[in-house]
């Protein structure tokens, strides 16, 4: 069918639809909107979600609810690169809410914010990643930093500007 | 010395352990490859379930149900029937299944094949949290792929006439898809909001076809149970706790890591095998299985096993093997505040007392924290808490309710100093 | 097949009940109350309020009454302590949250939470938090929104999905910030959206142009009948101060069950609208002047007498009036030998007149629908024309009915279509005489040489027409056809191959009439060829004749041009008859320029009467209205006319029974009929009504204010 979205994107659609029954391909929601907001620069738009339900083929509603319900889709824009800081109990006993202050002083901003420049997006706080006994630990653009330090975090947020300039 | 990484971790030392190569060398598939080549399959089946029942496999997700009898509730309908594995660890302090994935995704892929035979499911599911994208999914993506190449997998398996096709599913940040029917939900491409029960999963579960949902740990156990056999597993652990459990130890100590380990181990011995507290503190708190577990004072639990039975005696549970190490000096209302502020902020919000409770529990909290907490507040907290508890449609409300109710229990002091001295830690 | 019976004690008393069902249907069964609010008996469970939670001895925990299924052995308490302390643990959780709204709140005095809080609630609250509160989306002009009052019970979401079968709304995000909302802006369009605000346990979800007017306990209730449409679905006015505040629907389980459209609960605004005529007129010197009603009633009757020629005087009557005016006014027609009267304003193929059944009828009630395994529909947009018949259809049709559907548009459902043969409007007749062929095929009845040499003279059917035979054979089928049919220039030939096609697939079937009370027009006599109940006439003009007659009085009752299909050739005869005379409620430009002598009469909201559904029902509605209101009814202006044209008065007193004996009669005495029309059409094809608009079918909707503002309003048709 008619559709915006690039090939790619429908490619990988497709290999989902095929995993799972015929007629259920309601299963590929998930899937198609981590791969549509990793294509848009980490947020979905309505349009997005639009044309996820009408090449999947279910009703819209039923991707507005899942874009809505899960904690990894951004429904309105944020910076590029995702930071997320795990601020639960083993990451906590070990000095997360350190690191936390340390990066809101230094991109001045707060959790839940994106930098001016829309380079970083540090998002609200984090609830467990499973990694807990490499406290204190991040997530970068879904990769697993363990252990921070604050020497470690600067030399990240080095490379994100430079990424970036 | 205790026995350490027999099991699971058996293979640890080996660098390329997630290789399919290093699993096929340490024995891995040998119990699959019997399995497949059995010339009455029915029989087989009767034999892996009652394998796995002798073996006293609980599941270890946090909530020990007995495997073999779960297993044994599934139906032979001729239809579609489904195993899916619960890879969404989001239980706080628990990241084993996350290195299970990591160093040796294979059993987990072997022991979901066999669970499937057993099961009469043709066809798998491994959902794995939406978080491990970047991580741990891509060694278990790839290791899905080695495993159809090397023919373990897929349609007419070695020439079997056994059906057996697996697929990887990611979800997407809810801590409420670990529990099973959510996370059915989540697979169906919903929202994770658990399903009331009955009718359960063995009747009623992925796309209404008969399913069994079991976690990864406890199926990346089943390679080496039928392999071995089920006497050697229960050889290791207590009667009634039998087989060893990977320990996620974290918090203030040494060499925080996941240990596996057979259960019965004292509580002290796990505390030397992971180095100890640091800065040589004394121990005040433990949360022994994560933080739906009931906290237990550092002196209670010094006196505990790890394994079922003891820390039940105790008042706590040994759910998920997370083992949360409070060191003197942590104060335990910014503890519980931020526990609290967990459940709030994952909660599906589908039945009332979690949706407004939880909210309710935490600002509660925060509010003494800041300073404003009231006298009538602790009773407050208890009775809300005991409202939620058992009124709700899953056991996500009950995980709200016992650390609230656990650790007012045991460090009543320190919210009764916080209240009175308007926010100052008694801890401190 | 008796279902097993299990053993269970509720506060104390034994019960054998019936294995399968949810405790919370066997207390409801047995008048033991339990308190709920997201269970509804006609939508899925969901369990998620939990103020349902009962006491079960064997049970640690409380259960939830509405999903847990009996059990042998079940002892349920639910008065005990431990079910209290749940239901008020549940309760005080709801109201933590929600606003203090009741001063100002519409659902107050009918509000479930309200009702709730006052048996499970405290007196004072210890909560002294913030409360959390929730933005509102538009959903359009019909349903008002205050999503802080809330309580996630999802009866909207479930009513979106499973009645409606549209997602139109759903719960966004997760946890405490949790809302019912459409996500992105846009309106609650769906033909049934406003039972969502009876549905609405709470105020969250209200009647929008009923906000802020009054408190439900200053309204008096008076049960009555959906004037728009077939279905006959049953309603309460709910009036102050004699004046219709608003419509609510009366459950009926054969009928509507707890439903009714949005035409039906919004239309009765159309009544105050400012062209509502008040006062008798008659032109003089072509002004309208205002007269007495009794004077214009006079003058009528003086023109009537002194025109000779009695074929120069038509009447046109409409199909929505009720069955008392209907058979006064055909009486008065008659009394007075005018025999070109006629009610059928959306026909213009007549040609199988002498074939006319004594009035259209669906052979079955109206709740047996939902039990067919194959439906085929001709010639009809079914969800605009009778949103309530649609929805019995989806019920079918959830249960694997199979639908097919033959027509000119390519309408969307919220059901499967098994078969959907899109036609052109000329050849609608053929594609129906090909499925009458194929099941033919597939038949081993005989069947009369004229029809068999007719269907020869067909094509060979396609698989598809096949394809529809086969799968009304051999199953519970039903055949019925809408106003697309009836709109058709072969509308008699589809008729009579449906009648063909019905017997010989031995279907259900019936013709979907677009007004309140058709068949009571055929059954008083509101038809040129017949007098009432059956009885032979002098055959006078049918509608579209009457339209293109040299008219010297031309009357109308309770029609304006807007409601025919040939509205321009109406509009014409209006133009050139010499003498209009108008019964009407509302006054209209044609009207204000033509007629001669306007009798100003009530709408149905406003009268007594009886309308005969689609299934042949006779309901009666609004007895309770005479008390409200000593104005004069349209049953008196009529029967004041026949007494100044000194008619044989018609014995009144038992006419409700003598009607209801007569279509039992009907219906046991129907023979199947094998013949086709021996006339051929050959009426001009008008194809009005392309986009059905199903705000526009009667002058009371198109004048009501909130339904002219939906989406569906603004549909060109």
């Amino acid at each position: 069918m008619e559709t915006l979205l690039p090939k790619n994107i429908t490619n990988t659609i497709d290999h989902w639809i095929q995993k799972f029954p015929q007629g259920k391909q309601r299963s590929a929601i998930i899937a198609s909107l981590h791969a549509v907001q990793h294509h848009n620069n980490g947020f979905l738009t309505n349009d997005l979600l639009n044309q996820v339900a009408d090449y999947i083929d279910v009703p819209k509603m039923n991707v507005y609810e899942v874009a809505t319900f899960y904690s990894m889709f951004q429904t309105k824009p944020v910076g590029k690169h995702e930071i997320a800081v795990c601020n639960n109990i083993s990451c906590m006993l070990r000095g997360s809410n350190e690191i936390i202050d340390h990066l809101e002083n230094k991109l001045s901003i707060c959790l839940g914010e994106s930098t001016p420049d829309g380079n970083i997006f540090l998002k609200e706080e984090e609830e467990c990643l499973a990694a807990c006994t490499g406290a204190p630990m991040m997530m970068v653009n879904h990769v697993y930093i363990e252990n921070l330090t604050i020497n470690k975090v600067d030399e990240i947020l080095e490379r994100l500007q430079k990424s970036n300039d | 010395m205790t026995e350490i990484n027999k099991v699971i971790f058996s293979n640890h030392d080996d660098s390329e352990s997630a290789s399919i190569e290093s699993y096929i060398n340490t024995g891995g598939y040998s119990a699959w490859k019997k399995i497949i080549e059995s010339s009455d399959q029915n029989t087989a089946r009767e034999k892996i379930i009652n394998e796995v029942k002798a073996s006293g496999l609980r599941g270890r997700g946090g909530a020990g149900f007995p495997t073999g009898l779960k297993w044994s509730f599934m139906p032979n309908t001729g239809k579609q029937q489904y195993i899916v594995c619960n890879s969404d660890e989001s239980e706080p302090g628990t990241c084993h299944d996350r290195e299970i994935l990591q160093r040796n995704p294979h059993a987990l892929i072997e022991g979901m094949a066999i669970a499937g035979f057993a099961i009469n499911a043709t066809v798998g599911y491994n959902y794995v949290r939406g978080e491990f994208m970047g991580d741990c999914y891509l060694q278990i993506k790839k290791s899905l792929e080695e495993a159809y190449e090397y023919g373990f997998l897929g349609k007419n398996i070695l020439n079997s006439n056994i059906n057996f096709d697996l697929y990887n599913y990611l979800g997407a940040g809810a801590y409420i898809c670990g529990e099973e029917t959510a996370l059915l939900e989540s697979l169906e491409g919903k929202q994770g909001k658990p399903r009331f029960k009955p009718p359960f999963p063995a009747n009623f579960g992925l796309y209404g076809a008969p399913t069994t949902v079991n976690n990864t740990q406890t199926l990346a156990t089943i390679p080496k149970i039928i392999e071995k056999g089920s006497e050697w597993y229960s050889s290791m652990g207590t009667e009634k706790s039998p087989g060893t459990m990977i320990f996620s130890v974290s918090g203030h100590i040494n060499n925080p890591g996941n240990y596996e380990l057979p259960l019965g181990i004292s509580f002290n011995e796990l505390m030397d095998v992971s180095g100890g507290i640091i800065d040589g503190k004394k121990l005040k708190a433990v949360i022994p299985g994560g933080s739906s577990t009931k906290v237990l004072p550092g002196h209670i639990i010094s006196k505990c096993t790890m394994d079922y039975e003891s820390l039940e005696e105790a008042g706590s549970s040994l759910g998920t093997g997370a083992v949360v190490v409070m060191a003197e000096g942590t104060c335990m209302v910014e503890m519980l505040k931020r526990i609290s502020r967990f459940y709030y902020a994952e909660n599906c919000g589908q039945c009332t007392p979690c949706r407004e409770g939880t909210g309710w529990l935490y600002r509660i909290l925060d509010r003494i924290t800041k300073g404003q907490g009231q006298e009538t507040d602790i009773n407050l907290l208890i009775d809300v808490a005991n409202r939620i508890e058992g009124n709700t449609i899953c056991a996500f409300g009950d995980a709200s309710a016992w650390p609230i109710q656990s650790f007012l229990h045991h460090y009543f002091e320190e919210f009764e100093f916080m209240i009175k001295n308007k926010g100052k830690s008694r801890a401190a | 097949m008796t279902e097993k019976k299990v053993n269970i004690s509720i506060d104390g008393e034994e019960h054998s009940v019936e294995q399968g069902q949810m405790l919370i249907e066997v207390t409801d069964q047995l008048g033991v109350y339990i308190p709920r609010f997201c269970y509804h008996k006609k939508l899925s469970i969901a369990a998620n309020c939990r103020m349902c939670l009962v006491e079960e001895e064997n049970t640690k925990n409380a259960i939830p009454a509405c999903a847990t299924p009996v059990s042998e052995g079940m002892v349920i308490k639910t008065k005990s302590k431990n079910s209290q302390t749940a239901q008020q643990a549940t309760m005080e959780f709801l109201l933590i949250n929600h606003p203090l709204d009741c001063p100002i709140c519409d659902q107050g005095g009918e509000c479930e939470l309200q009702d709730l809080a006052y048996l499970y609630g405290k007196n004072s609250s210890r909560f002294d938090i913030q409360k959390q509160t929730k933005p509102n989306d538009n959903l359009g002009p019909l349903i008002s929104t205050d999503m802080s009052r809330c309580i996630m019970c999802t009866r909207c979401v479930r009513f979106g999905t499973e009645v409606a079968g549209l997602p139109e709304i759903g719960t966004m995000g997760r946890g405490e910030s949790s809302t019912i909302s459409t996500f992105v802006e846009s309106s609650i369009d769906h033909e049934l959206s406003g039972n969502i605000i009876d549905l609405c346990p709470v105020g969250a979800l209200n009647n929008k142009p009923y906000r802020y007017t009054d408190r439900t306990w200053e309204l008096d209730q008076i049960d009555s009948i959906s004037p728009h449409d077939c279905a006959g679905s049953n309603i309460y006015l709910h009036v102050k101060n004699n004046l219709i505040k608003r419509v609510v629907p009366k459950v009926n389980e054969n009928i509507n069950e707890t439903w009714i459209s949005d035409r039906d609960r919004y239309a009765f605004d159309g009544i105050y609208s400012e062209d509502r005529t008040h006062e008798s007129l008659v032109r003089i010197n072509n002004e309208l002047t205002p007269i007495s009603t009794n004077n214009g009633i006079n003058m009528f009757i003086d023109q009537l007498h002194n025109i000779k020629d009695k074929k120069s005087i038509s009447a046109l009557i409409s199909p929505s009036s009720s069955f008392e005016e209907q058979l006064l006014f055909a009486h008065l027609m008659e009394e007075n030998q005018v025999n070109n009267i006629d009610h059928r304003i959306n026909q213009i193929d007549f040609s199988g007149d002498a074939l006319d059944p004594l009035f259209p009828l669906l052979n079955i009630p109206l709740n047996e629908i939902e039990n067919m395994q194959s439906i085929l529909i001709i010639g009809s947009t079914i969800r605009k024309e009778t949103p309530i018949i649609a929805h019995w259809i989806k019920k079918a049709a959830d249960r694997n009915c199979e639908i097919h559907i033959i027509n000119r548009s390519l309408d969307e459902y919220h059901f499967p279509i098994e078969n959907y043969i899109l036609s052109e409007s000329s050849l609608i007749a053929e594609n129906t005489g090909l499925i009458v062929k194929a099941a033919l095929s597939l038949s081993d009845q005989e069947f009369p040489d004229h029809l068999l040499d007719a269907l020869r003279k067909l094509k060979e059917p396609s698989p598809a027409h096949i394809k529809t035979a086969n799968s009304l054979i051999g199953k519970k089928s039903l055949v019925i056809s809408g106003l697309v049919t009836r709109n058709n220039k072969d509308y008699s030939l589809i008729r009579s191959y449906i009648d063909i096609l019905s017997s010989m697939t031995n279907s259900s079937k019936g013709e979907i009439t677009f007004s309140a009370n058709t068949p009571g027009a055929y059954i008083s006599g509101c038809i040129p060829h017949r007098s009432s109940f059956g009885r032979t006439k002098d055959i006078g003009l049918n509608a579209i004749q009457i339209s293109t007659n040299r008219n010297k009085m031309l009357i109308l009752y309770n029609i304006e041009p807007d409601d025919c299909l040939f509205r321009d050739q109406l509009y014409k005869a209006i133009d050139s008859a010499e003498t209009v005379v108008v019964f009407t409620p509302f006054m209209n430009d044609v009207f204000k320029e033509h007629a001669d002598i306007i009798i100003p009469i009530k709408t149905p909201y406003e009268s007594c009467g009886s309308f005969i559904n689609v299934s042949g029902v006779l309901q009666s509605f609004n007895e309770g209205l005479s008390q409200l209101d000593s104005l004069q009814t349209n049953q008196d202006i009529l029967f004041d006319t026949l007494d100044y044209a000194k008619a044989k008065p018609l014995p009144f007193e038992d006419i409700i029974n003598k009607t209801q004996l007569f279509i039992a009669e009907s219906k046991a005495n129907i023979n199947p009929n094998t013949e086709l029309p021996s006339i051929n059409s050959n009426a001009d094809i008008l194809e009005s009504l392309n986009n059905y608009n199903l705000y526009s079918t009667d002058s009371i909707v198109r004048r009501s204010r909130p339904l002219q503002l939906t989406k569906e309003s603004k549909i060109e048709s």
